[in-house]
């Protein structure tokens, strides 16, 4: 019978069914893949915000081809994220400058797009804002940046082992990320602040 | 090759006003008027004038794609040109007032300005050229001859003044056929006033607001910037005995220049701003400031060669920046989608507002 | 083609209203045409990041975001009016509805209220009658096709730059590391051998359209009534009249706002239209020059 599962990460509680999440969803306790605290708990707080991912016109899935193409790197040339005024009010994000997304994975940097067409979530008579991702970029090619999937878990679905990109959550702020040992205690820090343990979000 | 109008982190704006794609905003005026119409405009157009009221600031309200320059921006060189426009006008105007010192027994005023006119039209010559994207072809501008392009006008010109300069000055310098000498010295003063004032048609033919608006004076004022120059290079390098003509025609050019350009300026409205700020507004603030006191030292220092050399420097100084300035001025003008867009949007009203009344 | 064996004229009709800003016509010119690569900036233009026309870029996708409807169009992410400053009402998810997209508008619509549109236009050089930089080009360089096109020739130019300060729409520029000008040439090397330009051909939705000048204004006339009638009032052509500053475009366009919101000029006028002035202002100012000179000789001794 068809039915609604919240996302691994996600701020609400399932408004459908009483079954937060898949319960046959395959997970991997991982030093390197830490869940989000579930919504109705303390940490929850800490990554207040839904990332969405999608692609652009311009680019091909991971990039691995059009990210080496000069005519098509010079269109989408940089890795941005999408936010909508009021977050960037919020999160003091400037329009065409960078901001840093965490999540309990990884810290990436993207720049900044501010525009109308990110609205704010309404649900369970709460506000939550978006931040919208295109996944096109990695580390090498004509055009380079940070892979938004670093921000993903790995929870797969059970019959195709597809991993759960498309929707989590996450915190914003800006400016460009730290380098080397101050990433990882930036994302150790957020860790701690929303009480992640091996054993978080590995509930139903 | 980097985009100059935008690179990214220069292109942070904060929060709210930065939607993507809204209307270029320039003050916080126009931000509160912004606000108000958005809740209840639809026509899409920015409500600066309704038909029949009275004409406002015109830089009041303009729209534009991201702030963006309309035109593409001037890719001369302030030196180049610059220097082209200067060095033109100078040996335009030392040609006639060589040939007026010729014809009037004065070889002490006629052979520097000689010299000056053969010097600076070389030079003209070398900017030009150095300024094109491929200066090997630049023979290239004598493959037609177009009188839609004063470049080739100009290019044609020099051919002939050029040549008729250069002998002025070579049969003055080397005492060899005087009478050639005295005829290819009419001959460049005859020509030299074109050579002086072509210019102006030159920068004008653009689609730069503070030059094309200015087409009517900008001849005047170059033409006179380059009688204070010539004028200056006489006072600098002949006698006080001889330099008389000189020195009114220094002093003429110099008065004349300041009056017609700051004439100009004032009636070009909105597109005469940037002669008055910025880099074009230091110029021609201190280009205006040099004219005048070489003028000013140019009548006191009559009987002064210090005195009338030091004014003829500061005319020459002042003649340069003039050039420089104005220069400078469309530079600022196209850089900024206001002075394209503001004028044309009010011409634009006015036509449809007449044709409805018609 | 024309009475005298003549091919008539051609020219683009963009039709912006149904571009979707899939940035095929830029690719697919720079292709055809072995443009190099403009730069990689990130501009935070919307999804431009292309900018502007210039000589690296000959089709140019202009992306402008506004708070406006567009007819009857419900997008289903506007922010209700409130103005500047206040914080807009969020989308209200609630539960699955069972209408129509667009059905529902308005405050209490699941939209939430508010008006979006997303403008997206594909620009390129206008290919004027009469055009600005072939007349003030001093060695001839750009000049108009049997097909009544302007195109550059790349052997002549010198690179002095005349042509970019004197375009009205800010088309053509100089490429710096090659010191010469370079502009659309409306595909001239597939003209002649009878295939349509690279960037019609790559639309997908035939937002270029290519063809017979005058075939494609009575297209566009056509195609502003049916936008007008269906409630899309902003609707315009511009270029297109015959009339106008550059004497009609060769490449015209159906904009959905005023064209300085897509960074065209208002009022395009060719600047050779007051050249003849100019000229007799210059003789003037000669003549005062001459004149001036001559009194100051006339007459004294010192």
């Amino acid at each position: 019978m068809p039915t609604h599962y919240e996302p691994q990460d996600t701020p609400f509680t399932n408004p459908l069914y009483g079954h937060q999440r898949n319960p046959t969803r395959l997970l991997f306790q991982h030093e390197l893949n830490r869940y989000h605290p579930a919504p109705d708990t303390p940490g929850a707080g800490v990554y207040p915000y839904v990332v969405t991912t999608y692609r652009l016109t311009e680019h091909f899935t991971a990039g691995g081809m059009s990210r080496w193409t000069p005519y098509l790197s010079e269109l989408q040339p940089e890795f941005f994220c999408e936010v909508g005024p009021e977050l960037a009010a919020e999160r003091k994000l400037e329009h065409g400058g960078w901001a840093t997304v965490v999540t309990a994975r990884n810290a990436v940097e993207a720049r900044v797009l501010v525009t109308d067409r990110m609205r704010p979530l309404r649900v369970q008579g709460r506000s939550v804002h978006q931040i919208g991702m295109p996944y096109h970029w990695g580390p090498n090619g004509y055009s380079t940046g940070d892979s938004a999937n670093e921000l993903a878990s790995m929870a797969l679905d059970p019959n195709v082992h597809i991993q759960e990109v498309k929707a989590l959550t996450a915190d914003i702020r800006p400016g460009r990320r730290p380098r080397g040992r101050e990433r990882v205690a930036l994302v150790e820090e957020y860790r701690r602040r929303a009480g992640v343990t091996e054993r978080t979000g590995t509930e139903d | 090759m980097t985009n100059p109008e935008h690179t990214g982190e220069g292109a942070a704006v904060s929060g709210r006003d930065a939607i993507t794609g809204a209307a270029g905003v320039v003050s916080e005026e126009q931000r509160a008027r912004r606000g108000e119409r958005e809740g209840g405009q639809r026509s899409g157009r920015r409500g600066g004038r309704r038909r029949g009221e009275p004409t406002r600031v015109p830089d009041a309200d303009f729209r534009s794609y991201h702030g963006r320059p309309v035109l593409n921006q001037i890719v001369w060189e302030a030196r180049d040109i610059g220097g082209y426009l200067f060095l033109g006008g100078l040996a335009g105007a030392s040609s006639v007032l060589a040939a007026g010192a010729e014809v009037t027994g004065r070889p002490g005023l006629a052979r520097p300005l000689k010299y000056t006119a053969l010097a600076a039209i070389s030079g003209s010559t070398a900017a030009l050229i150095h300024d094109l994207g491929r200066p090997e072809r630049f023979l290239n501008m004598l493959r037609v001859f177009k009188p839609t392009s004063p470049m080739s006008v100009g290019s044609w010109l020099l051919m002939g003044y050029g040549p008729l300069a250069g002998a002025a000055a070579v049969t003055a310098a080397t005492g060899w056929f005087p009478r050639t000498g005295t005829a290819a010295t009419i001959g460049a003063g005859a020509l030299g006033p074109l050579v002086a004032t072509y210019t102006a048609p030159l920068i004008c033919d653009t689609a730069v607001p503070s030059w094309h608006e200015g087409y009517r004076e900008m001849p005047f004022v170059f033409a006179s910037s380059a009688a204070a120059a010539a004028g200056g290079v006489g006072l600098l390098a002949s006698p006080t005995a001889q330099s008389g003509p000189a020195r009114r025609v220094a002093v003429g050019g110099a008065l004349t220049e300041v009056a017609v350009s700051s004439f100009m300026e004032h009636r070009m409205g909105l597109v005469g701003e940037p002669y008055g700020q910025g880099r074009a507004g230091a110029l021609t603030r201190a280009a205006k400031a040099l004219t005048l006191g070489g003028a000013a030292g140019a009548v006191l220092g009559r009987r002064s060669r210090a005195l009338s050399a030091l004014s003829g420097a500061a005319l020459v100084a002042g003649s340069a920046l003039t050039r420089l300035g104005v220069f400078q001025a469309g530079v600022q003008s196209a850089a900024d989608p206001k002075y394209t867009v503001v004028p044309q949007r009010q011409r634009l009203e006015e036509r449809q507002h007449s044709e409805e009344r018609a | 083609m024309a009475a005298d064996g003549q091919p008539s004229r051609k020219g683009f009709f963009t039709d912006t209203s149904v571009c979707i800003g899939c940035k095929a016509c830029e690719v697919a010119c720079k292709e055809w045409n072995q443009v190099p690569e403009d730069g990689l900036d990130f501009l935070a233009s919307s999804f431009d990041n292309s900018g502007r026309l210039s000589a690296d870029t000959w089709r140019h996708v202009a992306f402008i975001e506004q708070r406006q409807p567009l007819g009857h169009q419900d997008p289903g992410v506007g922010r209700p009016e409130g103005g500047a400053g206040d914080a807009p009402g969020p989308v209200d998810l609630g539960m699955p509805s069972f209408d129509l997209p667009g059905q529902r508008t308005g405050e209490d619509g699941g939209s939430g209220g508010g008006d979006f549109r997303w403008l997206m236009s594909s620009d390129v050089c206008k290919h004027c009658t009469s055009a600005a930089c072939l007349d003030v080009c001093p060695t001839g360089a750009l000049f108009r096709t049997e097909f009544d096109t302007v195109v550059v020739q790349e052997d002549i130019c010198n690179g002095c730059g005349y042509c970019v300060p004197a375009c009205p729409y800010g088309v053509i520029d100089r490429r710096e590391v090659d010191g010469r000008a370079w502009k659309c040439t409306l595909c001239y090397d597939r003209l002649g051998d009878g295939l349509e330009p690279a960037c019609a051909k790559a639309c997908p939705t035939d937002s270029i359209q290519f063809g017979d000048l005058d075939e494609l204004r009575e297209r566009a006339e056509r195609r502003v009534e049916d936008l007008q009638e269906a409630g899309v009032s902003s609707a315009r052509l511009y270029g297109e009249d015959p009339g106008n500053g550059v004497d009609g475009a060769g490449a015209f366009f159906l904009l959905l706002d005023e064209p300085e919101v897509y960074g065209l000029p208002p009022d395009p006028v060719v600047t050779t239209r007051d050249l003849p002035s100019m000229w007799r202002h210059a003789g003037a100012a000669a003549v005062v020059l001459l004149a001036g000179a001559a009194a100051a000789f006339a007459g004294r001794r010192s």
